[in-house]
Order: structure tokens, then sequence, then C-alpha cells
């Protein structure tokens, strides 16, 4: 079980060590990165459940981003794969339910498939826009670009301490369990022995929590101000500007534009 | 409950950011006024113990199958609803960010689902007027646990049903997809509760100091005016259900031929067609779905009716949610600054 967790685990701080790379992407404001997803984001979902080929258009972004930021796809896929069962559970409800055909006379592909393959496609390019965005700018970054956007220094420093004992706290909670195993004689945790566990791993937080206040107390944490966690965020530069409004008029283009359809008209024509 | 962004649309993923964002605002604010000194480090913590309490899987008594804890109850009753809030909106992120759990532009529905319900609504709703005055590892004290946390899955359960309705992205009707997820979060809620009552217990013989004494209903008023909105909403609904197809009698009465004319979108097409299927729902797997006619519609009714109630239900806490918290963005500041 702990093997499994700190499998998670280092595939998650993967995804930080990726931030670490310095190429001209990484070099742009955190800010510049949110800004440009979110929009993405917002430009995948707003299409129409059956909108398959602006969805094509629109992987441009994700591809071009991986590609300039040196992230491996092999990454990107792995993160999909995990986001993936639920949705793919509804994709196949749309392929069984809604059998109208696509095109009268063929009883397939039918509409389902149509909006499962789309919902699919949704998936792909959400998460991996969203992973993008962290293998871009990391944790600290993303975090600093938080309270550069005014997010509450209270939420971010929760942010950093999570981020920071999560890992602690997980082996703690495998040491527990290795306790428990070899004293157990292979018997099943009941939830009574599960409480006495997880209170004792709460008990510890605790604890490890008073030593962390302490700490932090003597380096001028005063409990309201959070000063330590204010990182001083830097003005967006001339180079973040351009690069967030060249690609936010781009996924325009591709959301609302008529340029690729007009482009497949036109080959269409010159076929004989 | 971890939403995706794939299944939810920007309407409905905007609107719950905004209904997040001012929970998150309100208990923040809160914090900074009411509390002499935040508890940081220990907030963050008990973040990463809800991350660490996720591997610690135990049998669930009477059936086969294992559950964890997820933490939502368990956090407000060992820091308070605003502390909570905060620590589950910051595990939620990380679980977003790092683990590719749950989607950003859906960050707020699960925040609303797993921290604002269980917080602002469970909480104060079900925990709080039950457990008042009782005392520690009473057996009232004890139902007050696992009923707020049923109550709190259940109505998070249902936020992800409505949500993903609204967002237009599956092809199941209301009561198919309740129906699906309801009874599977009942018994998370119920392996939830024993498990917070476990802890909690637990922590109360070794660490009395940490476990915060319930309010004496000091927000009752909060509680009635949420309580009275449900039960209105509840009962609105469920005589709205009584004459379902009223709309649909209007419009054929002013626009004859409105049956035959083709439905405004395709989406609108494809729900409607479903609809008209899965109203025979019952008897699916016996029969290929293209030899069936679709039952006259009458006959779904008295199923339906319960969702539709419990639809209201919903939708009077989101407008209630999203209410509380425009209005707390347009209230003016305190006379507090708000950072230095």
């Amino acid at each position: 079980m702990s093997q499994c967790t700190s499998n998670l685990w280092s595939a998650a701080l993967h995804a930080d060590d990726l931030a670490r790379r310095d190429t001209w992407l990484h070099r742009l404001d955190p800010r510049t990165h949110v800004t440009i997803t979110v929009a993405y984001l917002l430009a995948v979902l707003s299409l129409p459940l059956h909108d398959l080929s602006r969805l094509i258009l629109l992987a441009a972004y994700p591809i071009w981003t991986a590609l300039a930021g040196g992230v491996p796809f092999a990454y990107l896929a792995r993160r999909v794969a995990i986001a993936a069962p639920w949705i793919v559970l509804v994709a196949v409800s749309w392929i069984w339910l809604d059998r109208r055909p696509l095109v009268p006379g063929h009883p397939w592909p039918t509409a389902g498939c149509l909006a499962a393959a789309s919902l699919l496609a949704r998936l792909a390019l959400t998460v991996a826009a969203a992973s993008l965005l962290l293998a871009l700018t990391g944790l600290s970054g993303l975090t600093s670009g938080l309270l550069g956007m005014r997010v509450p220094p209270l939420c971010v420093a929760q942010l950093w301490i999570l981020h920071r004992y999560a890992l602690v706290l997980s082996d703690e909670a495998a040491r527990l369990l290795r306790a428990r195993a070899l004293r157990s004689a292979g018997r099943r945790l009941t939830w009574r022995q599960a409480g006495t566990l997880l209170g004792q791993l709460c008990v510890r937080a605790f604890d490890r929590a008073e030593r962390v206040h302490r700490a932090m107390e003597m380096r001028g944490f005063d409990g309201h101000s959070l000063r330590a966690f204010e990182i001083c965020t830097r003005r967006l530069r001339a180079t973040d500007l351009a690069y967030a409004s060249a690609m936010i008029l781009w996924i325009l283009w591709a959301r609302f534009g008529d340029g690729a359809a007009g482009l497949g008209r036109r080959l269409m024509q010159l076929a004989p | 409950m971890h939403m995706a962004d794939a299944l939810i649309s920007p309407a409905v993923g905007l609107t719950m950011w905004a209904v997040a964002g001012g929970s998150v605002a309100r208990a923040v604010r809160r914090l900074r006024n009411e509390t002499a000194e935040l508890p940081v480090p220990r907030m963050g913590l008990l973040g990463a113990f809800v991350f660490a309490a996720q591997m610690i899987n135990f049998s669930i008594p009477g059936t086969g199958s294992s559950g964890h804890l997820a933490g939502g109850l368990l956090l407000t009753l060992l820091l308070g609803s605003d502390a909570a809030i905060l620590v589950m909106a910051a595990v939620l992120t990380i679980q977003a960010l790092l683990f590719a759990d749950g989607g950003l532009l859906a960050l707020g529905c699960n925040i609303v689902n797993m921290a604002v319900i269980p917080s602002y609504v469970a909480y104060p709703l079900v925990y709080r007027p039950l457990a008042a005055f009782s005392n520690s590892s009473s057996a009232r004290r004890r139902l007050a646990t696992v009923l707020a946390a049923i109550v709190g899955v259940e109505l998070g359960a249902f936020a992800v049903v409505v949500e993903t309705l609204l967002s237009g992205v599956t092809p199941l009707s209301f009561a198919t997809f309740a129906a699906l997820m309801l009874p599977i979060h009942l018994a998370i809620g119920l392996v939830e509760g024993i498990a917070t009552v476990a802890v909690v217990e637990w922590l109360e013989r070794v660490r009395p100091e940490t476990v915060r004494e319930p309010a004496q209903a000091e927000s009752r008023l909060a509680a009635v005016i949420g309580l009275a909105a449900l039960f209105i909403a509840g009962i609105l609904s469920w005589l709205a259900s009584s004459r379902p197809d009223g709309l649909e009698w209007s419009l054929q009465r002013t626009a004859p031929g409105w049956e035959e004319s083709p439905p405004p979108s395709k989406l609108h097409a494809a729900l409607a067609r479903v609809q008209q299927r899965t109203s025979w729902f019952p008897d699916y797997d016996f029969t290929s779905p293209g030899e069936q006619e679709p039952a006259n519609e009458t006959a779904a009714w008295p199923a339906v009716s319960l969702g539709t109630s419990l639809a209201g239900v919903l939708g009077s806490v989101i407008v209630l949610g999203a209410t509380v918290a425009i209005g707390l963005l347009v209230r003016p500041r305190s006379r507090q600054a708000p950072t230095p």
C-alpha cells in the first residue's frame, strides 16, 4: 500500500520537477500561463458537445506548448489516463443511449459515438492543459502567481504547508500500517482499529504542527500578517503580455473563427 | 466525487467558482476578524493528515468492501467551519494540480461539493442542532456526527448530479443519474460518519483539548432560514411536478405543430430522445432498445417526483449560496485592512 502511495507521490513530484527546466516558456510569468490556461479551458468546454472538428483544431495548443516547453507526452498521457475512468463511463453511456444515425441510411456511426469521441477529446485536452500549467510553472511558481492575483496569503500558506507535509505524513501513515501489519497476523483492519490509527496519525500531525509553528514564530511569523509567505511578485513584462495576447487571440480564432472549416471546404473544392 | 473539467460547461464551472470563491473569502475574513491567532501550521498539517488518512483503508462491517476517510466533517469538528473550508479547498487544489484528480475549472464545483456543503450546510444545519448540549461520546453526539456526514456526502453527490446535468454532457436522465449516485454515496457517507466518530472519540480520550466543543447554536437564525428555504423548495418543486407537462401543454396551445417542428439544437434533440428512452429504464435490461416503444410518460411520474423535490432543495441551496457569495462580495469592506 505504501509502495503504491509513494509511486503516486513520486509521479506527482515528478510533475514539479518538470517545472525546473529552463525554456523560454518556463521563464514567462506564472500569471501568463494561468490566464492562457483559463481562456483555453473556457474555449474547449464552451463548445457544443457534438462539435468535434473544433476540438481537433484546439488540440494544437497543448501540442505546441508541450513541444516548446519540453514536456514529455508520456507524462501528459499518464495524467489523462488517471482522470479517465469516470468520463469513459459517461462516454459509453452516450454510445449506449443515443443510437440515432449520423448519416441518414447508415446505422453506423451513431450520434452517440460522436458525443463519446468529443467527450474523450475534451478530457484529453483539458487534463493536458492543466498538467502543462503545472509543468510550466511548478507549484512554487503557481502559488507566487496566485499571490500576485490577490489570492489571500492564508490560502496560499495552506497550499504550501500541504505540499511540504503531505509526503511526510504519508510516510508516518505507512509506518503505522507496517507496524500494525507486523502484529496482526494478516487480519483485516476494522473500523475501530482504523479510528485508533487515524487518531494516532492526527496526534502526530498536531505535534508536528506545534513544532512547525514554533519554528515559524522564531522566523518572524506572527499568525496574522503571514509575511513569511508573501513572496515579492514581479511586474509583468512586455514578453508576457505579448505571448498572452497572441495565445488568447489564437484561442479565440480557433473557438469562434471559420478559418479551419473554410480551409477544409477549399481543399474539398480542389479535389476532383 | 471529484469532477473533471470535461464534464462541466463554463457557465456551471464559473458559477460554482463564484460560490466557492465567495465562501472562501467569507471564511478568510471571519478567521481574520474572530481568531486572535490563526493556527496556520495546524490547519496545513491537518490538511496533510487528510491526504495521509486516505491510505488507511479499513473493512466495512457487514460488507466485503473497504473504505477510507474523506475528512471534510472531521476537519470541521477539529478546526471549525471556516478553517475547515480553507483546508479542504487547499487539499482539493493540490489533488487537482498534482494528481489530476478533479479539474481546474471544476475546482469550484469540487470545493462547493466537498468543502462548502459539509462545513457550511451539514455542520450547522445537522450536527450543531443535534449535538448541542450533548456530552462527548454520547449516543446523541455519535448520531449527530454520522447524520451530518451522510447529509454532507449525499448533498455533495446530489450537487454532482445537478452540475453534470446542467452542463448538458450526459445522456442520462435526472432520475436515472440520481438513482445511480445517491445509494452509493449513502454507503460512503455512512462510512465517513463512522470513521469520523472513531477518530473523534479516540482524540477525546487522548487529547481532549484538540476537539472543539459544539457551539451552542450561535447561528440559529441562519439554520432556521436555511431549513425553511429547503422545506419551501421541496414543497414547491413537488407541487410543480404534479403538473409535469404544463410547459409542453402551453407550447402546444400557443404554437400548433410545435411537436413536428425540429428541436432547437442537436443537444436538445439528443436529450429529448434520451429522456424518452430512459423513461422505461426499469426494463431496459430485458429488451433490446431498438424494439421497445417509448412508454407513455405518465407511467414514469411517481418515480420522478421525489427526485424533482430533491432538485428543488439543491437548487435552493445553490441559489442561496450564490446569493450569499454575491452579497459578501458587494458588501463594503470592514474597517480592518485586508492585508498589510
